[in-house]
């Protein structure tokens, strides 16, 4: 088991260096460079070519990009990420001071996308063809195509704008006393169609694994033995249904940074996401990279965890991988 | 992609793939058994004309729309549906109508030449990985993951970020960064062709692997390309949109479905011209799902079931 995870570790590594060197690339093409990041481009212009020259040798812009990219990642090791073209600050700090508002974000949507999607997929599964089975398939496919930042702008419209239930901007009220509910309810519109997206996809998953477990004839056989329906669907097949709804699991998180960037911009959440699409607009691709590596680093993270979760729970997997190895 | 005949139809030359699980009747080639069996999807069939008239739309443009998209009439400003524009006009007087027209243009040509090469070098690279094994596999797959490790719309917005934005640098980013599903179907598809008996009856009487892999492979894979690619369609509409609407993607004035949601991002215009964002909003979400009922129904007729879609 710990010799499985460890050669699963070690296979993800060269994917994060990997991930660092299509960043590098895009970036050595970039207009701008790490001198143009410190200095103001408009003193800059003012002075001698020598002195740029020299500057310029100060910061190894003269080496060869593969030289840079050495450097840089030895920096990136110690936690040094640059500094951002247009904020002139470190970049890990910046990204240091987003992570929180993503994190709640996301994990607010997560919970959402859990609660709402795996049941809704077994009521799905369980009433195949059904008319409920047909509303809810017909609902994922309409919220899968769709696109979040519609979703969002009317969900501003109808529950900010006309029904004036919820805040549509920020993490909480301008000048008031912070407060849970306050915070909870800013929360609220972001977050659920951010977990909208991702509850459409788990339900996608889970129906499609329930349908498959519940034509098993282990479920025939407990039929047979006059259990009732609910110990059947619930202690029978979710719980083998679930097992490959896990492995979404590390699917997921790539959705999810994805969702959030557009659901930030929306709503104005000042989380990581609203800050790439800062960047972005700003031409200001060394903070982007930032914000790809952490991203990577995340995504490697939760697809081994997804593993982890997926050992502990099919004792098969375990087994047969390592009787394998 | 409103028809499945001309895309299914390359089927029937290459092998008996997909007649294999079917019950195939005397005169019925693989691909008629599909297009019949798509027909029968009437989901589907609602989408592909949606989706005929969404494309007819774009293609005669100028005779759908009746305002030019970028003319400003700067005494119809902000102006509600009704009356002489149709759909209202925007903050600067153009016709909301005749913009969302044209902005289906720019939509269908990202999904159409984004998908069509990103699947062109995924299929290279997955037939090559597929076909030779080896190191080339583990060099090709391991970039596969590398890729896939990273959320494509942050990607497309690093690189869009380094390039800058309009809507050529959105079709080649999205057409370069987005193979890695095309590449890993169609290693799959070709490693699974590898061990058929026909493949070794074409080696034995010498065809090289490009004849090979061209003649007798590819035609084998189209079916789930297809598939693959009429998904692809969809995302490469929503990824679009989703630049546009962040101000990274086409770019002003040229219309798209996304940069008008982009203009009426500001919350004045959001709740007093709703007119101005829900019918461009509502054209991306009926096109889109108009493709993925395709692509489902394409799914279902060409039984996919042992793909992995």
């Amino acid at each position: 088991m710990t010799h499985y995870l460890l050669r699963r570790l070690v296979i993800s590594i060269p994917v994060l260096f990997g991930v660092t060197i299509i960043a590098f690339t895009a970036l050595s093409f970039a207009p701008g460079d790490p001198l143009t990041a410190r200095i103001d481009p408009g003193i800059l212009a003012q002075q001698s070519p020598e002195w740029i020259a020299e500057r310029r040798h100060e910061l190894g812009l003269d080496q060869p990009v593969p030289v840079r990219y050495a450097k840089w990642l030895a920096g990136v090791l110690k936690g040094d990420l640059g500094f951002s073209v247009v904020s002139h600050r470190p970049i890990a700090e910046e990204l240091a001071s987003r992570l929180p508002a993503t994190f709640q974000l996301m994990g607010a949507a997560l919970l959402i996308g859990l609660c709402v999607g795996i049941p809704c997929g077994v009521i799905s599964a369980v009433k195949q063809h059904g008319k409920l089975d047909y509303t809810l398939t017909s609902l994922t496919m309409v919220t899968i195509s769709t696109p979040t930042f519609f979703l969002g702008m009317l969900a501003i419209y109808v529950f900010g704008v006309q029904l004036r239930l919820l805040p549509t901007s920020g993490m909480a009220t301008l000048g008031a006393p912070p407060s849970f509910g306050d915070r909870l309810s800013h929360l609220v519109l972001p977050a659920g169609i951010l977990g909208l997206g991702n509850a459409a996809l788990l339900m996608r998953y889970t129906r499609a694994a329930m349908l498959e477990v519940l034509r098993k004839e282990y479920i025939t056989t407990a039929r047979a033995k006059g259990l009732s329906e609910a110990t059947i669907i619930l202690r029978h097949a979710l719980r083998n249904a679930l097992i490959p709804v896990i492995t979404v699991f590390g699917l997921l998180l790539p959705e999810l940074v994805a969702g959030a960037v557009v659901t930030e911009q929306i709503f104005a959440w000042p989380g990581m996401g609203f800050m790439a699409v800062r960047a972005a607009a700003n031409r200001d691709p060394s903070m982007l990279m930032g914000v790809v590596l952490v991203v990577g680093i995340g995504v490697l993270l939760s697809n081994l965890l997804a593993d982890i979760a997926y050992s502990v729970a099919d004792p098969r997997i375990r087994y047969g991988r390592e009787r394998s190895s | 992609m409103s028809d499945a005949g001309p895309q299914a139809e390359p089927v029937e030359a290459g092998g008996s793939v997909f007649s294999g699980g079917v019950a195939v009747g005397e005169h019925e080639t693989p691909a008629r058994l599909a297009f019949r069996r798509f027909l029968r999807h009437r989901l589907a069939v609602t989408g592909a004309v949606a989706l005929t008239l969404i494309i007819l739309a774009s293609l005669f443009a100028p005779l759908v729309a009746d305002h030019d998209p970028f003319t400003v009439d700067l005494r119809a400003l902000r102006q509600a549906p009704g009356g002489a524009y149709r759909l209202g006009t925007d903050l600067i007087g153009r016709d909301v109508w005749s913009r969302v027209v044209y902005g289906g243009r720019t939509s269908l040509s990202v999904g159409i030449l984004a998908v069509s090469l990103y699947a062109l070098i995924g299929s290279f690279l997955g037939a090559l990985a597929g076909y030779y094994g080896g190191l080339l596999d583990q060099i090709i797959m391991r970039f596969t993951d590398t890729l896939m490790s990273i959320p494509s719309l942050l990607m497309i917005i690093l690189f869009v970020s380094v390039v800058g934005p309009s809507l050529t640098s959105v079709i080649v980013v999205i057409g370069l960064l987005g193979w890695p599903g095309a590449c890993r179907l169609m290693r799959g598809q070709i490693l699974s062709l590898r061990e058929e008996e026909f493949i070794t009856a074409a080696r034995a009487v010498g065809a090289g692997p490009a004849r090979i892999i061209i003649k007798h492979m590819l035609p084998n894979t189209l079916g789930p390309l297809t598939v693959l690619a009429t998904f692809g369609v969809a995302q490469a509409i929503l990824l679009e949109a989703a630049l546009s609407f962040l101000g990274l993607g086409v770019q002003p004035p040229t219309p798209s479905w996304g940069g008008m949601l982009h203009d009426a991002q500001s919350s004045t215009v959001l709740s007093t011209m709703p007119w101005l964002w829900m019918t461009p909003g509502f054209a991306i979400a009926i096109t889109v799902l108009a493709v993925n009922f395709i692509g489902d129904g394409l799914r279902d007729a060409i039984d996919l079931r042992a793909v992995d879609l």
